[in-house]
């Protein structure tokens, strides 16, 4: 046997849903967790209700990982289906685990390491039942990738001790078939071995449950919501965990009345959010235009899928950031922040509720499928450092001279909650004079208008948004990227690759899309001379926002296949730049290339 | 308010004083010489949906009308449209959740005009909504009750697989009290959906529907009667069909038909129909099936895993049982006037 020499390993592991695929995968990321290892997941859901092919790919590494792997160096198939579907993810050199029985042409690549494996007979000999396969898989992984069998066999307790001692007895003993048959059968193809570090081990969860625990961080108060993929997750978890914490927790009949209930419960001084998809906040734009107009305090959170309409619920888009900066009637300002691990979204919800509270004004929280499904590791360590910094109301004015909405340096107007004996006041989606009475002279909206985006301003500049955009490369290169959301992990990913290959390239990840902080981006831009822009979406939602906001010709780089960047694309098109750079270029070329979009295979 | 008048028969008749065409009874095992929902369909081993959006278009193309259908996002979407569509020759427009009802209308305006533009023949097209409890109870309840206030032609199924099953078991407004769903948990501060479902027959009889009716795909002829009845009564009707979910009830595949049969013993389920005669000022309601036992709601919540939890606590399953047992009392007067003594619960 070759001596295990990578401590890292990306896995594919491709299936029909229900042959437990999924099972498997999260079985390696849970020891893997417990080995102190960090690791990050992508997954595949099929549209369908049951049945359809699902795949799920997990990195997991000795250091820090932020995105689910590039090139699988192994890929499992448990059918036909999974190796056409996934071959092309395989890396040269790679090894693919298959099932033996499969009677379809294996596709050929020279220098894979073809690993047939008869996994549905070894379950049926130790099992009795062909359905235990996935756990044979497991058995066969965990023999070859180093991970500690008495871990798996724990996980396996934990997870089939409430179905009965016999099923349970059953997962281990294929379990145990697969080990020994790794053992004495197969000879370990390649260099990567998972080995416990000797860091503790590690917090496991997805974007969607680190946003829920954000938010319960944040000190939630009220959530509303109404079931869409792929963000009901968030739901779920805070049904359960909300009134544990005293919260409320509440299922509103559709979007619209999610954020109505959201807007009341801010109205009465309360945390309140909710979380949806892009469908969802369309239809909720209306009710942000009341919000930004009565100055509440709201957090959403839009877990973006592909659009327009129904579009393609499960699976991940970038599509909705200018929905999210602007969608609603009338001039509507709200902050805007993108998370691009879930580390980070625990740490930008509780943001969301202070930049919320502290400008009275709707903050989304935009994330993507790819985000909010996607497993990673956390350090427990982060839970015990979030604080949240509550805005109390103001209590020690003067009753009689009280102005809900009055005029001040930083725009932000007094918020004395309703209930207060002597501060009533009315809030009304009606432009209003500094009392809150409706008033819509042309003077007046005038007035309402500057000092509402005054506070748009004021975010920019708050201690707190300081330092959150994230860079990556060397900073004096020529080639800039700009990017957000998850699309961050694989731009990271090609930065560090580009380097390597000895082409400068730097990158910027605002978290801030709204405002954005010009004094960050600014000097980024223009000490750019090319200025890329990967994102999730077709036409390029970011790029025309840099571009009309700083006037500077964008290079796109769209990919609207449901699925996220592959380092290597982004790879590809700094290379091309790399080489165009090398030439003189007239301003015409320039001009043209700014205008046309390039769209990633 | 309409005055609540029952009718003294029990059964299913394919009579009624407001049809606009005849209803041709199937007969319990009858041949029924129409195709609905054609192979492929991705539906889950013992989808009461899919059974039920099938019986129905055969149903609706019993009258000879083509069936133009305006199908409301959903599991039935899903499963019925993936790779290949199952729907055949039935004209389909998915919509997005709110607005089935309001499209449906949509659909009918555009019908009725090329009709008057001389374009298709009167009376050559049935319009047909189907929505699941979600987008009818919930997101859909606004159009579709302003559509039955509208007072179109048309007809509206509600498929009641009593949750959000397409997005993972949510809670919906058809949520039996207790069930557990992904958004009712059962702890110790939540026992399950505290909520008692809505009833959508009886919301759209208020709102002014000629015809509303419950079935179920396993009472095959009761079902078919029903949805050609309500595509031939002219004005906004509304049929309810209950849909068993093996996964989102967390019950065996197989179990339909018993799963159906014991929430009509336990008259959780009540199969009626109703129509109303808006100008006379008054309702009808007619039961269609009695079955001869009658049982506690337990042999109902045992059969399934949504309401494991629930079983655990005995003054909760009484409570249900005195709302059933309450209820009920609304058609005794009907078994009394054909001298069926009910044997009581317990």
């Amino acid at each position: 046997m070759q001596e295990p020499i990578i401590n890292e390993l990306t896995l594919r592991i491709g299936g029909e849903a229900g042959e437990g695929v999924i099972t498997v995968a999260e079985s390696m990321c849970k020891v893997a967790a417990r080995m102190g290892l960090y690791l990050a997941t992508f997954r595949t859901f099929p549209g369908e209700i049951k049945g359809g092919p699902c795949m799920m790919q997990l990195l997991a590494s000795e250091r820090p990982v932020f995105h689910h792997g590039d090139l699988a160096d192994v890929l499992v198939a448990f059918n036909d289906e999974a190796i056409q579907r996934n071959f092309g993810s395989l890396k040269e050199g790679g090894t693919l685990l298959y099932e033996t029985d499969i009677e379809a042409p294996i596709p050929q690549k020279a220098g894979t390491h073809y690993v047939p494996v008869p996994f549905q007979q070894i379950a049926l000999q130790a099992t009795g039942s062909p359905g235990s396969k996935n756990i044979v898989v497991l058995g066969v992984l965990a023999q070859l990738y180093g991970l500690p069998p008495d871990q798996i066999a724990k996980l396996l307790e934990e997870k089939f001790r409430r179905r009965g001692q016999a099923i349970l007895e059953n997962n281990l003993k294929g379990l145990e078939a697969g080990i020994r048959y790794a053992e004495q059968n197969i000879r370990k193809p390649d260099p990567y071995c998972l080995r416990p570090t000797s860091q503790p081990s590690k917090l496991l969860m997805t974007g969607n449950e680190a946003a829920a625990l954000g938010a319960l961080a944040a000190g939630l108060d009220c959530f509303f919501g109404y079931p869409i993929t792929p963000s009901s997750e968030i739901m779920e978890y805070l049904a359960k965990h909300l009134p544990r914490f005293g919260g409320r927790f509440l299922q509103t009949e559709d979007e619209i009345s999610a954020i109505g209930g959201v807007c009341g419960a801010a109205w009465a001084g309360r945390r309140a959010m909710t979380a949806t998809s892009g469908p969802g906040l369309s239809l909720m734009s209306e009710i942000l235009g009341l919000l930004s107009m009565t100055e509440l305090p709201a957090v959403i959170v839009d877990s973006q899928r592909g659009g327009p309409s129904t579009g393609l619920p499960t699976k991940t888009e970038q599509s909705d950031l200018l929905l999210a900066l602007y969608g609603s009637h009338g001039d509507t300002p709200r902050i805007v922040l993108a998370p691009t691990t879930v580390r980070e979204t625990i740490e930008l919800m509780v943001l969301a509720f202070d930049l919320a509270e502290r400008y009275q004004m709707p903050v989304i929280v935009l994330m993507d499928q790819a985000l909010s499904s996607r497993i990673e590791t956390v350090d427990a360590e982060v839970l015990s450092h979030i604080s949240s910094v509550r805005t109390p109301q103001n209590g020690n004015l003067d009753a009689e001279h009280y102005r809900r909405f009055a005029l001040t340096e930083s725009g932000v107007s007094p918020r004395v909650f309703p209930g207060t004996p002597g501060f009533e006041h009315m809030s009304t989606g009606l432009e209003h004079n500094e009392r809150g009475d409706p008033a819509y002279d042309e003077r007046m909206h005038t007035i309402m208008s500057a000092k509402r985006y005054k506070k748009l301003d004021a975010v920019g500049h708050d201690p707190s948004v300081a330092a959150l955009s994230s860079r990556f490369g060397m900073e004096e290169a020529e080639i800039g990227i700009v990017c957000w959301g998850s699309t961050s992990g694989p731009v990271e990913e090609a930065v560090e690759q580009a380097l390597a290959r000895g082409i400068p390239v730097k990158a910027i990840v605002p978290k801030l899309l709204n405002p954005l902080v010009h004094s960050e981006l600014k000097p980024f831009l223009r000490s750019a001379k090319k200025l890329l822009v990967p994102e999730m979406n077709f036409t390029g939602q970011l790029a025309s926002l840099l571009r009309s906001t700083y006037r500077v010709p964008v290079v796109q780089l769209n990919k609207v296949k449901g699925v996220p960047f592959r380092a290597k694309e982004i790879l590809d098109r700094i290379e091309q730049l790399a080489e165009t750079l090398g030439h003189k270029e007239s301003q015409d070329q320039r001009m043209l290339e700014s205008v046309g979009s390039e769209r990633a295979e | 308010m309409y005055q609540v008048l029952f009718n003294s028969q029990i059964g299913t008749s394919p009579q009624s004083s407001l049809l606009a065409g005849p209803v041709l009874d199937p007969g319990e095992y009858g041949y029924i010489p129409t195709t609905g929902l054609t192979s492929g369909h991705q539906g889950c081993a013992g989808c009461g949906m899919v059974s039920g959006t099938n019986q129905v278009l055969r149903s609706l193309k019993l009258t000879g009308r083509f069936v133009a259908a305006s199908i409301g996002t959903g599991c039935n979407e899903v499963i019925t449209t993936q790779n290949t569509s199952c729907w055949g020759d039935v004209s389909v427009d998915h919509n997005n959740f709110p607005n089935t009802a309001s499209t449906l209308s949509g659909n009918r305006a555009a019908y009725e005009a090329l009709v008057r533009a001389g374009i298709l023949p009167p009376d050559s097209v049935i319009n047909v909504g189907i929505a699941g409890d979600g987008g009818s109870y919930d997101i859909g309840l606004q159009a579709l009750l302003a559509w039955i206030a509208r007072n179109e032609d048309g007809i509206y199924v509600c498929l009641n697989n009593e949750a959000y099953m397409n997005t993972g078991i949510q809670s919906s407004g058809a949520t039996p009290f207790g069930a557990k769903t992904s958004t009712t948990p059962f702890g110790k501060l939540s026992h399950g959906n505290p909520r008692t479902p809505q009833h959508l027959p009886d919301l759209a009889l208020a709102a002014g529907a000629p015809y509303v009716a419950v079935a179920t795909p396993v009472h095959h002829r009761d079902l078919m009667i029903k949805v050609q009845k309500a595509a031939l009564v002219k004005g906004p009707c509304l049929v309810e069909s209950y849909s068993v979910c093996p996964p989102g009830w967390n019950t065996e595949t197989d179990y339909m038909y018993e799963i159906t049969e014991l929430a009509l013993a336990t008259r959780l389920l009540v199969l009626y129909e109703a129509e109303l005669h808006r100008q006379e000022g008054y309702a009808i309601y007619t039961l269609n099936h009695v079955p001869e036992r009658r049982l506690p709601v337990e042999e109902y919540f045992q059969t399934q895993g949504r309401f494991r939890n629930l079983l655990r606590y005995p003054e909760l399953v009484q409570k249900v049982q005195s709302w059933v047992d309450r209820r009920w009392e609304f058609w005794n007067e009907v078994l009394a006037h054909n001298g069926l003594v009910e044997s009581r619960v317990h």
